[in-house]
C-alpha cells in the first residue's frame, strides 16, 4: 500500500527525451498558463475535457470550477474520478442564477446596443461581477506550481452579454491570478467560435484546445500552443 | 431442448436449451400435458415439437409476437399494447425475445392482449391443436478447416468461410440465419470437409487479392458474409456476375472492405423488410428521407428483394455509399491482427461477429499517439519533474493516497498498447502484449463458447479479501436485484489462499474480487495466490478490480475461465469502487464484457486502464430483451424528455437483431447495435416505463439503474 511512485523515481515520459511540444508545455505548466477549450461536441465531452485538466486525484491539488452557464447538476462530471464538489480541495463558485438575470437584463437591451458593447475594451457587466469573486478565490489558495487549476464553464454568457473585447479584459484579469499562482486556467467557449472571438482572446490565452466528435462516441482534441504556433494533429480524447 | 409442463398454484411450461443455458417460462391457464409430436407443422425449423391442450399463454413481459398463417398470405406482429383478435385459421406464431426461438403452431381462433400483470397473452383456449416448437440460438462451428501459412492456403481457407451461412438472401443479415463459420487450424497441408471450400462454380461472388497475409486478413469477414471464393489477384477487386468493383475506395483496401461490409450488411437488412419479415425498419425510414434530400431516386427494395446475390451486389454498388453511411449501425467488433500467421485460427471468431480486421504494422514500436506522453505529463498533477529536483520549493508526495497495488512499482509495464482508435463497441487485440480499452482473447477462451452451460440458475461470488474496500462489497446487492432470472448470490470475506482456491474452482458463472492484486497474486489473508499456479478453473467470467491485475487475469484464463475484466495500472480505491459497481450492474443486465467496456472508458478516463483478457463477447446472463439497451435520458424544459437509446450485441444477441422500443409506443424496429433512435417523450411517460424490469440508465452522464434516477427528474 502507498504511493506507487517513490518521490525520486522518474516517471516513464520524463525519462525519455521530450519533444518541442512537450517541451513547451512542460514550460507553461511551471509559468502558469490559460487554455481556451472550443469545438462542437456534447457536454459529457467537454466535462471529460476537464476532468482531464483537473488533474488525477492522487496528490495535492486546489480546485477551483466557475460555473457561470453550465448545469450545476453538471457539476460532478466536470471533476476527476473521486472528486465531488464538497471533496475539501474543490470551491465550485456557482453564478448560474446571477448569470440569468443579467443575461435577461443584457439580452432586452443588447438588441440597441451590441455594437458598443463589441467595441468596449474594458469589464463591463457579467464579466465585471464575476471577475472578483474568482480572483479572491484564487489568491486565497496557497499553492505551488501546476497545483492550482481553476475552470470557467462557459464564457458563452460573458460574450453574449458583454461583448468580445470585455470577454478578452475579463479573461486577462482571471489570468493574472492565475499566473501570479502558477496555477493553470481554463476556458470553456463550446461550438464553433468565430475567427473575430478567437482573434480577440487569443493574446490572452496560452493554449487553444480543440473538440470535436469524428463519429458519435469518438471523441477527439487537437492542441494549438499559441506562442509557438505548435499544433498537435487531432487525437483520441 | 426440451419442454416441460410445471403444476401447481401457477401452471407454466419450462421451456429449456440445455446446450446454450437459456431457460423461458410460459404460463398457461391450465397445465397442459406437453407430448412429443413431429415438427412438420411448423413453417420454420424447429428442434422439437410438442403437442399441447389448448389453453392460454402469457409471457412475463411485452415482447413482440409474428403471426402468419400457412398459406403466408397473412402477416401481422404485435408490439407493445396492441392487440390482435384472429378468426379461425391455421397460425404460425412466433414468440419473441424469450432467449430461444419459441413457435406456436396453431388451428384455430387467437386473441392476442397485453395485460399490465401478466404481460404479453396469446389465448388459444378455444383452438382446435396447439402445438409449441422451440430451437437453440446455439451454434457450433460446421467443420474445422486445416491451413498452412501460405496465402494460397489461407485463401482457400477463407473461402470455406462462406459455408456457415444458412441463407444467401439478404435475410442473412438476421444472425440466427448466418451459423458459426468453420474453424481454422494450422497444419502441414490444406484440408477442410467435403463441400466447404467454396468454387468459381458454387459461389456467385470472387474476391480478388494480391496473396499476402496483409491483404487476406481484412478480407475474412466479408468473404463470409458474401459467401465467396477468395482468389489471387493484382488488383483488390469483387466481381459479382459481369460487374467488378474495386476493394480500395479511396482510403486503401483495408478500410474499402470494411466500409463495403457495412453497406452491404446495412442494404441487406432494410431490403429484408420486402421478404418474410415485413416489419417497420426505422434505419429504412431515416435512409429513405436522406437518400430524398440528397435528390436521389426511391429505391426499387421489393424489386432488389427478389434479386440473386451477384444482381443484389450491383444494385447496392449503384446506391450512394454516403447516404447508406448515414445509417450504417455502430459497428459490434474491430479486430488488430499482427498479419502473421499464428493468429489466422482468431478469424473464425472475428468473423463470427462480423467483426472487421484491421493489420497492425508487422513490426511496430508502440502504436501510441507520440504527443499523448506530454500531453497527459501536462495535465497530470503538478510537473512531474517536481520530483527530480527541478524545483527549489519542497514538494511533499502524499503519502494519502490508497490504490490497489501492494508495492511500489514502475510505470506502465512495456507489454501494454494502445490500438489505434476505433468506433466499433468492442476492439480486440490480435498481437502481442496488451491493449488499453481492449480484448487480448485466446484462442481456448473462444473456443469455451462451444461448450454447454448449465440451467439451472446463475451462481455469483464476491470476494472481498481487503477490510478498506468494503465499500464495493455491496455489489452482492447489485447482483441480488435480478428478479427475472434464478440467481444466488454468495459473498465470501477475508479467504486463504486454500479457500480462494476453492471458490475459482467451484462452477460459479461470474467471481467479483474485490482487494489487492500484484504481479504476485492475489491477496489472501495468508499470502498471494497466484492465479498461474492453478491447474483449473471453474468460473466462467470474473472482474479482478485490484491494480494491475491483467497478469493475474491472464493465469485464470490459460486455467480454464472464458474471460474477465482486469486493470492495466493501479487504480485509486474510490474510482475502483465506482467502476466495480458499474460493472456489476452492466454484466447483471446481459452486457457482455465487450459492452461494458466500452461503456466504463466512456463514463470516465480511469476506465480506460481497464483491459479484458478472454472472449469480450462472453454475456453471463441472458438479457430477457436479447440485446442489452442503455436508455439514455435527458430533460429538457416544458416537461419534454429526450429518450436515446443504444445497442449492446453480445454473441448470443449479434449484430442485425431488432430491437422495439416500449417507450413511445411505437411500432418501428430498430437495429440492435449502437445508438438506434432519440424518442421525444413526456416526464410521465418515462417514469412509467422506468417502473418494469431493471436495466442500465444514463442520467446527466451519470450510469444507474432504471429505479433509482433522482426525484427532481421525476417531478
Amino acid at each position: 500500500m502507498g504511493d506507487t511512485r517513490g518521490p525520486d523515481a522518474p516517471s516513464r515520459e520524463t525519462s525519455q527525451e521530450r519533444s518541442p511540444f512537450g517541451n513547451e508545455l512542460m514550460r507553461l505548466k511551471r509559468r502558469g498558463c490559460c487554455i481556451l477549450v472550443t469545438g462542437r461536441s456534447s457536454v459529457h465531452v467537454r466535462a471529460a475535457q476537464s476532468r482531464q485538466l483537473f488533474g488525477a486525484v492522487d496528490e495535492p491539488r486546489r480546485r477551483i470550477l466557475t460555473l457561470i452557464d453550465a448545469t450545476p447538476s453538471e457539476t460532478s462530471q466536470y471533476f476527476p474520478d473521486g472528486i465531488t464538489q464538497s471533496h475539501s480541495d474543490v470551491t465550485v463558485l456557482d453564478y448560474t442564477e446571477t448569470v440569468q438575470d443579467t443575461t435577461r437584463v443584457a439580452g432586452k437591451s443588447r438588441s440597441q446596443s451590441s455594437s458598443s458593447q463589441s467595441d468596449d475594451p474594458s469589464m463591463t457587466g457579467l464579466g465585471a461581477t464575476l471577475c472578483d469573486p474568482i480572483g479572491a478565490a484564487i489568491r486565497n489558495e496557497q499553492t505551488e506550481p501546476g497545483e492550482l487549476r481553476v475552470g470557467v464553464a462557459t464564457l458563452d454568457a460573458i460574450v453574449v452579454s458583454d461583448g468580445r473585447s470585455a470577454t478578452r479584459a475579463f479573461v486577462e484579469a482571471v489570468r493574472a491570478d492565475i499566473l501570479a499562482a502558477n496555477g493553470m486556467g481554463h476556458f470553456h467557449l463550446p461550438g464553433s467560435v468565430d475567427p473575430e472571438t478567437l482573434d480577440a482572446l487569443a493574446p490572452v490565452i496560452d493554449i487553444h484546445l480543440e473538440l470535436r466528435e469524428s463519429r458519435p462516441h469518438i471523441p477527439e482534441h487537437r492542441w494549438h500552443l499559441l506562442d509557438t504556433d505548435r499544433s498537435t494533429d487531432w487525437i483520441p480524447l | 431442448m426440451r419442454v416441460e409442463s410445471q403444476s401447481g398454484e401457477h401452471p407454466a411450461l419450462a421451456l429449456i436449451d440445455d446446450i446454450q443455458g437459456v431457460s423461458a417460462r410460459l404460463s398457461t391457464s391450465s397445465v397442459c400435458h406437453p407430448t412429443r409430436c413431429s415438427t412438420d407443422s411448423f413453417l420454420f425449423p424447429v428442434d422439437t415439437a410438442y403437442e399441447l391442450s389448448p389453453t392460454v399463454f402469457w409471457t412475463h413481459q411485452l415482447n413482440p409476437i409474428m403471426v402468419r398463417n400457412r398459406e403466408n398470405t397473412f402477416n401481422t406482429d404485435i408490439t407493445n399494447r396492441e392487440t390482435a383478435d384472429l378468426p379461425y385459421g391455421s397460425y404460425s406464431v412466433d414468440l419473441c425475445s424469450l432467449g430461444l426461438k419459441v413457435y406456436l403452431s396453431v388451428q384455430g381462433e387467437i386473441e392476442i392482449i397485453p395485460d399490465e400483470d401478466r404481460g404479453r397473452v396469446i389465448d388459444c383456449s378455444t383452438a382446435e391443436s396447439v402445438r409449441i416448437g422451440v430451437r437453440s440460438f446455439h451454434e457450433s462451428p460446421s467443420g474445422t478447416v486445416t491451413t498452412t501459412d501460405q496465402p494460397r492456403d489461407v485463401m482457400r481457407a477463407l473461402s470455406c468461410l462462406g459455408s456457415a451461412l444458412k441463407t444467401t438472401t439478404c435475410e442473412r443479415s438476421y444472425p440466427t440465419l448466418r451459423g458459426h463459420p468453420p474453424l481454422i487450424e494450422r497444419g502441414e497441408r490444406f484440408q477442410a470437409p467435403s463441400g466447404l471450400e467454396r468454387t468459381d462454380e458454387t459461389a456467385s461472388v470472387r474476391i480478388e487479392v494480391p496473396p499476402t497475409l496483409e491483404s487476406l486478413y481484412p478480407l475474412a469477414p466479408l468473404a463470409y458474409y458474401l459467401n465467396a471464393v477468395v482468389r489471387p489477384g493484382e488488383t483488390p477487386r469483387l466481381v459479382a456476375g459481369d460487374a467488378t468493383y474495386s476493394l480500395d475506395r479511396g482510403a486503401g483496401m483495408e478500410s474499402g472492405v470494411a466500409q463495403i461490409l457495412k453497406h452491404i450488411f446495412t442494404l441487406d437488412c432494410i431490403t429484408r423488410t420486402e421478404g418474410l419479415y415485413p416489419l417497420s425498419l426505422g434505419e429504412r425510414e431515416v435512409f429513405e428521407t436522406h437518400l430524398e434530400d440528397a435528390g436521389y431516386d426511391e429505391i426499387d427494395f421489393a424489386a432488389i428483394y427478389e434479386q440473386p446475390l451477384a444482381e443484389q451486389l450491383q444494385s447496392y454498388f449503384s446506391i450512394s455509399f454516403d447516404v447508406v453511411e448515414e445509417v450504417v449501425p455502430r459497428w459490434p467488433l474491430t479486430a488488430d491482427v499482427r498479419p502473421v500467421p499464428k493468429y489466422l485460427p482468431f478469424l473464425p471468431f472475428v468473423v463470427a461477429s462480423l467483426g472487421t480486421v484491421r493489420c497492425l504494422p508487422t513490426s511496430s514500436p508502440r502504436p501510441t499517439a507520440s504527443v499523448t506522453p506530454a500531453i497527459e505529463e501536462f495535465c497530470r498533477n503538478r510537473d512531474a519533474r517536481v520530483a527530480n529536483g527541478d524545483f527549489t520549493r519542497a514538494m511533499p508526495i502524499s503519502r494519502e493516497r490508497q490504490t490497489r497495488s501492494s508495492d511500489d512499482t514502475s510505470d506502465l509495464p512495456a507489454d501494454i498498447y494502445r490500438p489505434p482508435a476505433s468506433d466499433s463497441i468492442s476492439q480486440i487485440w490480435l498481437a502481442d502484449g496488451y491493449p488499453v480499452r481492449a480484448a487480448k482473447p485466446t484462442l481456448d477462451a473462444f473456443q469455451r463458447r462451444f461448450d454447454a452451460t448449465p440451467v439451472d440458475g446463475y451462481e455469483v461470488a464476491v470476494v472481498s479479501n481487503d477490510t478498506a474496500m468494503q465499500a464495493e462489497s455491496d455489489v452482492v446487492e447489485l447482483y441480488e436485484q435480478q428478479d427475472q432470472i434464478a440467481f444466488g448470490v454468495t459473498m465470501h470475506e477475508e479467504l486463504s489462499k486454500q479457500a480462494l482456491r476453492g471458490v475459482l474452482t467451484d462452477d460459479y458463472d461470474l467471481v467479483h474480487y474485490v482487494g489487492h492484486v500484484d504481479g504476485k497474486g492475489l491477496q489472501c489473508t495468508d499470502g498471494w495466490l497466484d492465479t498461474h499456479t492453478l491447474e483449473t478453473v471453474s468460473t466462467r467470467m470474473f472482474v479482478l478490480n485490484g491494480c494491475r491485475s491483467y497478469v493475474q487475469g491472464k493465469g485464470l484464463v490459460d486455467a480454464g475461465a472464458i474471460g474477465g475484466l482486469c486493470t492495466l495500472t493501479d487504480v485509486d480505491n474510490v474510482s475502483a469502487t465506482r467502476i466495480g459497481r458499474t460493472v456489476a450492474r452492466l454484466i447483471n443486465t446481459g452486457f457482455s464484457l465487450g459492452g461494458a467496456l466500452d461503456l466504463i472508458s466512456e463514463d470516465s478516463l480511469i476506465g480506460r486502464q481497464y483491459t479484458i483478457v478472454g472472449d469480450p463477447g462472453t454475456a453471463i446472463f441472458q438479457n430477457p430483451e436479447d440485446t442489452p439497451i442503455l436508455t439514455e435520458i435527458t430533460y429538457a424544459p416544458d416537461d419534454e424528455v429526450i429518450v436515446d437509446l443504444y445497442g449492446y450485441p453480445s454473441i448470443r444477441s449479434q449484430i442485425g437483431m431488432l430491437y422495439v422500443p416500449s417507450v413511445g409506443n411505437t411500432d418501428m424496429y430498430y437495429l440492435n447495435c449502437g445508438h438506434m433512435t432519440t424518442i421525444n417523450t413526456t416526464h410521465s411517460a418515462v417514469t412509467e416505463d422506468l417502473q418494469h424490469g431493471r436495466h442500465p440508465v444514463r442520467v446527466d452522464g451519470s450510469l444507474l439503474w432504471n429505479n433509482e434516477i433522482p426525484d427532481e427528474f421525476l417531478e
